[in-house]
């Protein structure tokens, strides 16, 4: 029962608190934001939950909560008893969930537009017929209501026993009063007539009513659904067998069958089945679907590759690591559901509004009714009620339940397709507030990887080659990352570094040796001095190329200079790109680096940064996070997620850039899955255009319903003589929905790369 | 005013006192009630 309790974070918190465990429940038959609320209030009532989170879009509960006190069972139980469907979570792989969650969209879509489909058709038929046959047109609303409505009146009376209300309540009783009132006037039309009353009746417009609403809850599943089929698309990314090696054969077996360490081979133009690590051949594989990277990367022995990416030319075999939920693939597919499932703050306005709305308006319909009855001489309970039940449905807070939901479900949906993971409505709301974007230097704004850049000889017998060659077998025992470079050149340039006898380390400063009997130092100007090495020879060029912010290694032979070997971290391509498209977008950049001022000077000057913060250590950079938060500004910080973690978690918005394979997606905000700096932009453009789509709906949402209850009610009919059939209030309804999920689904034209 | 007009105004505030009563202060009493309940378990537990 516990397979999916997917966390249990065993958060012992300081005050010994007692461990925690979530739990994600799905829950059916919520259709508004009222609906939501009212689960929500019930779970936190719960003895033993901490926290929950439901959400409306994916259908789910989130619950947090202490096991000793809570089970999965009761929850399902206290959901149940507020007139919702909740079942405990079966224990599925995330791609089998996909489905299950892409079949009941597609499934309730059906049904909705089957029977909004059928109802309309009647309700057009109630209309011709309308005063004609009367008692045929009865039986037919009865079996309306009981078929295509009976959903609204189950919930609206589980709603009523809870002291709560929501859309299906304002639905039921405007359609139900409406019912009752029509077959008065069905079976005792003398009553009416013998009070000077037309004895009017409202069938066709509990059916339109009825209808209306199906199709606007039609177009919501159909928008829900679609949403849900881009990451159905993730899903069923992943091939459903693999080519593997067995005892020299080749054999395919299904995906669950392979194990780690299983080898798999892959012929051109093949989908990857899992991940893993090349072991023989290499081509170039197209991760686009999962990065955003639209070229083809080279990927060889050695390389990592993830499941579900598509190999282009070349053929290569490669031993399978993870599998199965800790596939990437899996959990970028979970990372995106848990985003799509979290709620902005913006949303709690709409909550709150919602929980308050339904019984002030079951009261300005009943004042409505009031007024109308006292202030109109002929057939004033006709009127009244008619303005009564237009209230009622033109109140339906439909709208405002998919102002937020809508939004996020749609950009985030939109970063994924960019290559940048969003994690849900907070992040997304940070980051179209930011104004200050603090930049890590080595591997964020650079590769992160020293390459040598320059070698110059200074010692007519020897070449640049020869100079190389020597720091080679001198640094090839040494740990340094330089070493580390300088050894990789010479590697690249195909010279066999002879062994160092004799080798000695200067941490700081640089590594001696003897190297075929020549007495070898490499290192800083420091070592160089410390030997008595003349360095005159090479200090124009090391002037200039330490202007040029690149860190040197000297290397004397036998006592005299031989040469200088320049390594520097090659800027990232799209890093001068990145770095002006966040400043269009008015954001202050600043460069943050444990790094030398020269070295952080040169790389800011070549990217066009101004701000420059050098020499600081992780602890610093927590602290200048910090220092710009406390000048009022909102901060993201991007780095490459490990030694900037406490950076990241400090800062407004956390970004991690990073291949999407190795990179704690979990520690961060937004994930850039592509190691390009330019997904900054990118995220922060979307986010503010989010954080735009959201308060438009909003706003529309709630101007409706201030607007349409007053036209509703009758106001105008004074001045202009405009009054609202309870018909066009219901389609009126059904329309403010329909406009804020249009409004939403905007955003998934909208390009940030524009930026 | 006719008699009827008094007695659908006098209906109507009465509806509307209820339907406040039963949504708002009823539906809290009852929210209080629960937690009460919960947090007497909580110590007997």
């Amino acid at each position: 029962m516990d397979a999916r309790v997917s966390t249990v974070t065993a958060r012992l918190a300081a005050d010994g608190a007692a461990p925690v465990v979530r739990i994600d429940i799905p829950v059916s038959g919520m259709t508004c934001a009222a609906c939501q609320a009212r689960v929500q209030r019930t779970l936190v009532r719960q003895p033993g939950v901490r926290d929950a989170a439901v959400n409306l879009m994916t259908r789910t509960a989130s619950i947090t909560y202490d096991p000793a006190e809570a089970s999965p069972e009761a929850l399902v139980h206290a959901i149940r008893s507020t007139g919702y469907g909740a079942d405990l979570p079966l224990d599925r792989s995330i791609l089998e969930e996909q489905e299950a969650a892409d079949r009941a969209y597609a499934e309730e879509y059906r049904a909705l537009a089957r029977k909004a489909g059928v109802t309309l058709l009647a309700g057009f038929v109630a209309m011709i017929v309308a005063r004609t046959l009367s008692f045929a047109l009865l039986a037919t609303t009865v079996a309306i209501m009981v078929w295509s409505g009976r959903s609204f009146y189950v919930r609206a009376w589980a709603a009523f026993r809870h002291h709560a209300a929501d859309m299906n309540t304002l639905i039921a009783v405007g359609t139900g009063a409406a019912f009752l009132f029509s077959v008065a006037a069905t079976v005792a039309p003398s009553f009416f007539v013998a009070r000077g009353v037309a004895a009017d009746t409202y069938y066709e417009a509990v059916i339109f009513i009825i209808a209306l609403v199906l199709v606007g809850s039609a177009l919501e599943a159909r928008a829900k659904r679609q949403t849900a089929a881009a990451l159905g698309k993730l899903a069923n990314l992943q091939p459903k067998t693999a080519r593997l090696e067995r005892a020299g054969d080749e054999v395919d077996v299904p995906i669950d069958d392979v194990r780690r360490g299983d080898v798999v081979s892959v012929r051109p133009g093949e989908r990857l089945p899992v991940d893993g690590e090349i072991v023989a051949g290499s081509s170039a594989v197209d991760e686009s679907m999962l990065t955003g990277e639209s070229l083809p990367v080279l990927r060889a022995v050695g390389d990592r590759v993830i499941g579900g990416t598509i190999n282009t030319t070349g053929a290569f075999r490669y031993r399978a690591t993870t599998l199965g939920a800790e596939s990437v693939l899996a959990r970028i597919v979970r990372l995106m559901r848990e985003a799509q499932g979290t709620r902005a703050p913006v949303q709690r306005l709409a909550d709150r509004v919602s929980a308050v709305f339904v019984p002030v308006v079951i009261s300005l319909a009943i004042a409505t009714f009031a007024i109308w009855y006292v202030a109109v001489d002929t057939a004033p309970a006709v009127r009244a009620f008619a303005a009564a039940v237009a209230v009622l449905v033109i109140a339906c807070p439909c709208a405002m339940g998919l102002a937020v939901p809508t939004a996020v479900m749609v950009a985030t949906g939109k970063g994924a397709e960019l290559g940048v993971l969003i994690k849900g409505g907070e992040a997304l709301q940070r980051a179209g507030s930011l104004d200050t974007v603090v930049l890590d230097k080595t591997g964020t704004v650079t590769e992160g990887r020293p390459t040598v850049t320059d070698v110059v000889s200074y010692d007519p017998h020897r070449t640049d080659v020869e100079v190389l060659q020597l720091a080679g077998a001198v640094e090839r025992r040494s740990e340094h990352p330089l070493a580390a470079a300088i050894v990789a050149s010479a590697a690249e340039r195909g010279l066999t570094l002879g062994a160092a006898q004799a080798f000695e380390s200067y941490p700081g400063r640089g590594a001696t040796g003897v190297v075929n009997g020549v007495a070898v130092a490499a290192g800083n100007l420091r070592l160089l001095a410390e030997w008595a090495v003349d360095t005159s020879a090479a200090s124009a060029d090391v002037e200039r190329l330490a202007a040029e912010g690149k860190t040197l290694v000297l290397v004397a032979a036998d006592g005299r200079l031989a040469g200088l070997v320049a390594i520097a971290d090659p800027i990232k391509a799209g890093s001068r790109d990145a770095v002006s498209a966040l400043r269009r977008l008015g954001l202050d950049v600043v460069l943050l680096t444990g790094d030398s001022e020269p070295v952080a000077r040169s790389v800011a000057r070549a990217v066009g940064i101004e701000r420059v913060v050098a020499g600081v250590l992780p602890e610093g950079k927590v602290a200048e996070v910090r220092r710009l938060q406390e000048q009022g500004r909102v901060v993201a910080m991007v780095g490459d997620g490990v030694n900037d973690a406490p950076a990241l978690a400090q800062a407004d918005l956390g970004i991690a850039i990073g291949s999407g394979t190795d990179v704690a997606i979990e520690a961060s905000d937004v994930t850039l899955m592509r190691g390009d700096l330019r997904g900054v932009a990118q995220a922060a453009a979307l986010s503010r255009r989010t954080m735009r789509t959201m308060k438009q709906n909003l706003f529309w949402a709630f101007v409706y319903n201030v607007v349409g209850i007053p036209v509703a009610a009758g106001a105008l009919y004074p001045v202009a003589g405009i009054l609202l059939s309870p018909i066009l209030a219901s389609a009126a309804m059904a329309l403010s929905s329909v406009s804020v999920l249009s409004n939403s689904l905007r955003l998934r034209r909208y390009d940030p790369r524009a930026v | 005013m006719h008699a009827d007009d008094i007695v659908v105004v006098i209906a109507a505030v009465a509806a509307i006192a209820w339907v406040n009563w039963y949504f708002f202060i009823a539906a809290d009493r009852q929210a209080d009630g629960r937690e009460s309940e919960h947090r007497d378990g909580a110590t007997r537990s």
